[in-house]
């Protein structure tokens, strides 16, 4: 069957299929993988443009810095103890709340 | 069935009623609970925006549990409803931003002092600086390759789910979810680049 006649969701299912297993390749096994695979043009350029955007993954705030796993961003709010933060969670890929404490508090060892 | 004078507790009968057609899997009941569910997370979103400190961002997950809480009234202690019911709430508070990003683009120019937007509360939405009506024909488009991914798309990122709570809400591991969302972020990511839907 020419890849030309390949309805919306059955394109998809194989664009989508190609796109997971090039993702556990390196640059040039995903050349010669996609180049085999048989699909159309446009096909594999969504391949590219979906490996593209998967690689570029990541906050789309600018966060200002990086603390552990959190990329923090703008104030929320402050408090008695500290000042909370919105903030990228990487490991769970969502984002977060972050409280963080006074100098004063975390430079005191009574609080440590 | 009609729901009469906006009586709470006819509501949360009825409320009940489709939550318990939705777990037999009965799709009308979906249809039914949409704009009922609707109505209470615009009401809510509103009102909670109008409450809330300048900078203040309202939690999706938040609102939605508040709805359910509002909507079902005691009956909200069955799990299995609480997860029939995010699935509607999800499609919902799509509609919710989706509709008020319309309406605020065809209303662009705001009188000084105007009250904050809605979109400009909800955590999540106006900080990734995305156009919501573009991402949601993006979405749109994906569902008609594949209408799970619509769904896996609504729990995750319009409600604000986990992948584990969304998974329950599917029926499936969240393994699948995972890899489903990593696809769908994907193909939505790149369709709103210049070059548009990939496919």
């Amino acid at each position: 069957m020419p890849p030309e006649s390949l309805d919306g969701p059955a394109r998809w299912h194989s664009v989508r299929s190609i796109f997971e297993e090039l993702l556990g390749l390196t640059g040039v096994e995903r050349a010669e993988r996609l180049a085999a695979s048989g699909l159309d043009t446009a096909s594999r350029s969504a391949v590219e443009r979906m490996l593209a955007a998967d690689a570029g993954e990541g906050p789309a705030t600018p966060y200002s810095r990086r603390i552990g796993r959190y990329d923090v961003g703008q104030s929320l709010g402050r408090g008695g103890m500290g000042e909370v933060f919105l903030a990228y969670d990487s490991s769970l890929d969502r984002r977060v709340a972050l409280k963080l404490l006074d100098k004063r508090l975390t430079q005191d060892a009574r609080w440590l | 069935m009609a729901l009469a004078g906006g009586d709470r507790a006819d509501r949360a009968t009825r409320v009940g009623q489709l939550l318990d057609a939705l777990g037999r899997g009965e799709r009308a009941a979906f249809d039914e609970l949409l704009p009922l569910v609707y109505d209470e997370l615009h009401g809510l979103a509103v009102s909670a925006m109008r409450r809330a400190p300048p900078g203040h961002t309202l939690q999706p997950t938040a609102l939605l549990h508040e709805a359910l809480a509002r909507l079902v009234a005691g009956d909200a202690g069955r799990f299995e409803s609480r997860d029939h019911f995010l699935a509607v709430a999800a499609r919902a508070m799509r509609s919710v931003l989706v509709d008020h990003a319309r309406a605020r683009g065809s209303t662009k120019r705001r009188a000084a002092g105007e009250r904050v937007e809605l979109l400009d509360c909800v955590a999540g939405y106006e900080e990734r600086q995305l156009d919501l009506l573009m991402l949601d024909e993006a979405v749109q488009r994906l569902a008609s390759f594949d209408p799970h991914l619509e769904r896996v798309v609504e729990l995750l990122f319009f409600a604000g789910l986990t992948a584990a709570e969304a998974a329950r809400v599917l029926g499936c591991s969240s393994r699948t979810v995972e890899r489903d969302w990593r696809a769908a972020k994907a193909f939505l990511r790149a369709a709103l680049e210049a070059g548009g839907p990939p496919l």
